[in-house]
């Protein structure tokens, strides 16, 4: 799978690429553009994290660098 | 600032309303400058001191490389490079340095100094040295101070990457782009993504991985298995969670910088995995590392004791204790034999070069199973620790 | 100007489905029958509310003894007692000990909630300075309760350091006005009968793979576990569980609210060697003084148990539990 680097940074992904690739993004498409739509998902999202996080405090796993 | 907390959320709600609200575009690049000051102030006021020193040093090294042909050029990289790893390793390696010293000696023979690691010295290490070396070899053709502050303080990547390349980010504040709607969308879902990722996923697999931190009984071996596995999801959704929050901030500001992760347990073989996995450093260190040391130049002795070599620094990168030295080292060996089995066997058997699922599956359960074992040495407190889990796993 | 609209757009839209969430929950969570781990201020203020409407007839505080530690919600001495009738509310928690008792106690009266009595247990274990519970008051009972303390009583409770910190100010801001996040270690409870769902999952996974009962027959106590849980210096007015306990105790006698104190059973055979002295007795007596001259009733169940009856050194099973919910049941019916 070639995903096309934005033209200016190499290794990154363009927009297109990310939406082909990641399965949310590419089950909602341009949709997810729409202020409704994003702001729904991202709301199921947040819960998701709520009511599935950890009780213990969330810590980078890299914290001497 | 940790990324998952409100603190951060207030910081970086703040400084993009401002920045598209309220910074003139001429002004951005300073601005970026600013904020990032503030957020490694946040940390420990003193040390921005430290990495605007360093950073100063690597621009003035730089910039002078620029202006000199290139057989002058050899003082100021060996100099600009010689501060950057001194005061890495004083500031991560010393304590490590001094009591292998003293193991050696048998006796206190240097002082083991406990310093706090400045906030993600590693990181702004290998990005000043990135540039050092590419003014060096002539791939930089401007260098301009407001440009390299923001690119050394640039917050969204200050903490753990992904490791910028100076050539891709400078040209994107001239100008800076502003993105569309379809972009803002897809970095916010990013950023939301990537935290749901580490809260969901990364720090609930604290509950399991308690055998691979403290290995002993009653620990049986589903125990250890169920943990190593844990351990490996953690650090990858960690890891990524992190990445993906850093690249969706860094989206709002209107500046892309690189990816890190590509679903890097579906590698097929090692040497795929770390063409996927924290891509940022792999690329790094085999264009600073690897490649000046030789690379696959040589013999396939000189090329074995290159991967291993540059395999071996990625470990001592990230951590200064042995653990990680041996897992740096076991992705080496890994490699090694990887391309050995590759150049030696493969074209010899047909069956090794068929797209079946089966090779396919099998190849990349053998290459989740090397990783997944590797881990054991990066997360293990100690090599007793380690050598503790895999016998609890298998005996 | 033209990145701010969309994200100000989808952001609006996140918060107003969050505010409407936020409504249904509020309106829907459920009671528990005891307190989570790691339960929030905003659960407490929400079963208090519905105890306004629907006063208990007694309220139970203390520790993890009577909330039921190692037995199940329903095998708890307040589920026992609301089994033989009386309506119990469960306010002991885990990290319990006087000063948390004082509180609680506190809490629910400024609440407007007026019990027709009071159990609580006295643990003396609380009495040592090196309990983790000695002078620390649950972060969120103390968010509840400390504007209720003197500054005096205040100086006397150790908060944790990063209390204080950025962080923790704006996190305690945002669930001051998002209920969801303010209650999700509730939530959590409530959903997967643990802290959290990684930890219940590992909980189901221990007893499918039997780590669990290896863990527990492991760490089976043994006497050296308790080295140093009791102190033994004899107790005056400057111990601060001393200080809270006889606070409580004038509390109640103010507020005219009968109360019967449980001394804590405690496993003398497996303590042996640190509790069967006279500086211990002379501890207890201290206590039983206290209380009696508080016009409280003392239940002394300090070694009213056997080793059988204990999981540790003061944790009860459930046959030991019912035993001391009948007794508990006849005093207050004494009432």
């Amino acid at each position: 799978m070639e995903e096309t680097d934005h033209p200016a940074v190499p290794g990154s992904r363009d927009v297109a690429a990310v939406l082909r690739t990641d399965p949310l993004a590419a089950l909602l498409g341009a949709r997810l553009a729409h202020p409704v739509v994003l702001g729904c998902v991202l709301f199921a999202l947040v819960v998701a994290a709520i009511v599935l996080g950890p009780s213990s405090e969330s810590r980078f796993i890299y914290t001497d660098f | 600032m940790i990324f998952t907390t409100w603190v951060f959320a207030a910081f970086a709600v703040l400084t993009i309303g401002l920045y598209w609200g309220v910074v003139p575009q001429r002004l951005r690049a300073p601005y970026l400058v600013v904020v990032g000051a503030i957020f490694y102030a946040y940390a420990i006021p003193i040390y921005l001191a430290l990495i605007v020193a360093l950073s100063a040093i690597t621009y003035v090294a730089s910039y002078a490389m620029l202006r000199v042909p290139r057989p002058g050029r050899r003082p100021y990289l060996l100099l600009g490079v010689a501060a950057l790893l001194a005061t890495l390793g004083y500031f991560k390696y010393a304590h490590f340095i001094a009591a292998i010293v003293a193991q050696v000696a048998r006796r206190d023979v240097l002082p083991l100094p406990h310093v706090v690691v400045p906030l993600a010295i590693s990181f702004f290490t290998f990005e000043f040295v990135h540039v050092l070396v590419d003014a060096y070899a002539g791939k930089i053709e401007r260098l301009r101070p407001m440009d390299f502050a923001a690119f050394a303080l640039f917050f969204p990547t200050l903490v753990a990457g992904p490791i910028k390349r100076f050539e891709s980010f400078a040209p994107q504040l001239h100008p800076i782009a502003v993105p569309d709607g379809r972009t803002v969308a897809l970095d916010l879902y990013r950023i939301a993504l990537g935290v749901a990722k580490k809260t969901i996923v990364a720090d609930s697999m604290n509950a399991f991985t308690g055998p691979i931190l403290r290995p002993g009984s009653p620990y049986g071996h589903i125990d250890y298995l169920v943990a190593m596995l844990c351990y490996a999801a953690k650090i990858y959704f960690d890891f990524s969670g992190y990445s993906d929050i850093a690249i969706g901030v860094a989206g709002l500001f209107g500046i892309r910088i690189p990816e890190n992760f590509d679903r890097p347990y579906r590698a097929r073989n090692i040497s795929v995995f770390w063409r996927r996995w924290h891509m940022s450093l792999s690329s790094w260190v085999r264009d600073y590392v690897f490649v000046p040391l030789g690379g696959s130049r040589g013999s396939a002795l000189v090329t074995a004791i290159n991967l291993i070599a540059a395999m071996a620094i990625v470990g001592l990168w990230h951590g200064a204790a042995w653990t990680f030295v041996i897992w740096g080292v076991w992705h080496g060996v890994g490699l090694v034999v990887h391309r050995t089995w590759r150049e030696n066997v493969v074209p010899h058997v047909a069956a090794l070069r068929t797209e079946s699922p089966l090779v396919r599956g099998l190849s990349t359960a053998t290459t989740f199973a090397f990783v997944t074992s590797g881990w054991v040495f990066f997360a293990a407190s100690s090599l007793a620790n380690a050598s503790l889990v895999f016998r609890g796993l298998l005996f | 100007m033209t990145v701010l609209r969309p994200l100000a757009f989808a952001l609006a839209v996140l918060v107003s489905l969050l505010a409407i969430a936020d409504v249904v929950f509020a309106a829907t969570f459920p009671s528990a029958p005891r307190l989570s781990e790691n339960f929030s201020s905003a659960f407490v203020r929400l079963e208090l509310a519905r105890l306004r409407a629907q006063p208990p007839e007694t309220i139970v505080l203390g520790d993890s003894v009577l909330w039921g530690y190692d037995v199940s919600a329903r095998e708890s001495v307040p589920a026992l007692l609301e089994r033989r009738g009386i309506r119990a509310a469960n306010f002991a928690y885990q990290g319990g000990s006087p000063v948390n008792t004082y509180a609680t106690l506190r809490a629910i009266l400024a609440s407007g909630v007026r019990p027709a009595s009071v159990v609580f247990n006295v643990n003396q274990k609380t009495f040592n300075a090196a309990d983790s519970a000695y002078s620390v008051v649950h972060p969120s009972m103390w968010e509840l309760a400390r504007p209720l303390f003197s500054s005096g009583d205040a100086r006397l409770v150790t908060t944790p350091d990063d209390a204080q910190t950025l962080d923790a100010r704006l996190d305690r801001t945002i669930a001051r006005y998002w209920q969801l996040y303010a209650m999700r270690a509730d939530l959590r409870e409530a959903l997967f009968g643990d802290v959290d769902a990684g930890h219940a999952l590992d909980a189901l996974l221990e007893g499918v793979t039997g780590a669990g009962a290896r863990r527990r027959a492991a760490h089976r106590p043994k006497p050296s576990d308790f080295e140093g849980t009791y102190d033994l210096t004899p107790l005056d007015d400057s111990n601060v569980s001393a200080h809270f306990l006889k606070r409580t105790i004038a509390l109640l006698a103010a507020e005219r609210i009968p109360a019967i104190a449980i001394l804590t059973p405690t496993n003398h055979t497996l303590l042996h060697a640190y509790v069967d002295g006279p500086e211990y007795a002379a501890n207890l007596a201290y206590v039983r003084r206290s209380l009696a001259r508080g016009g409280i009733v003392v239940i002394d169940a300090d070694r009213a148990f056997g080793p059988d009856d204990f999981f540790d050194n003061d944790h009860l099973t459930a046959a030991a539990s019912a035993r001391l919910a009948t007794r508990v049941a006849r005093e207050l019916a004494r009432r």
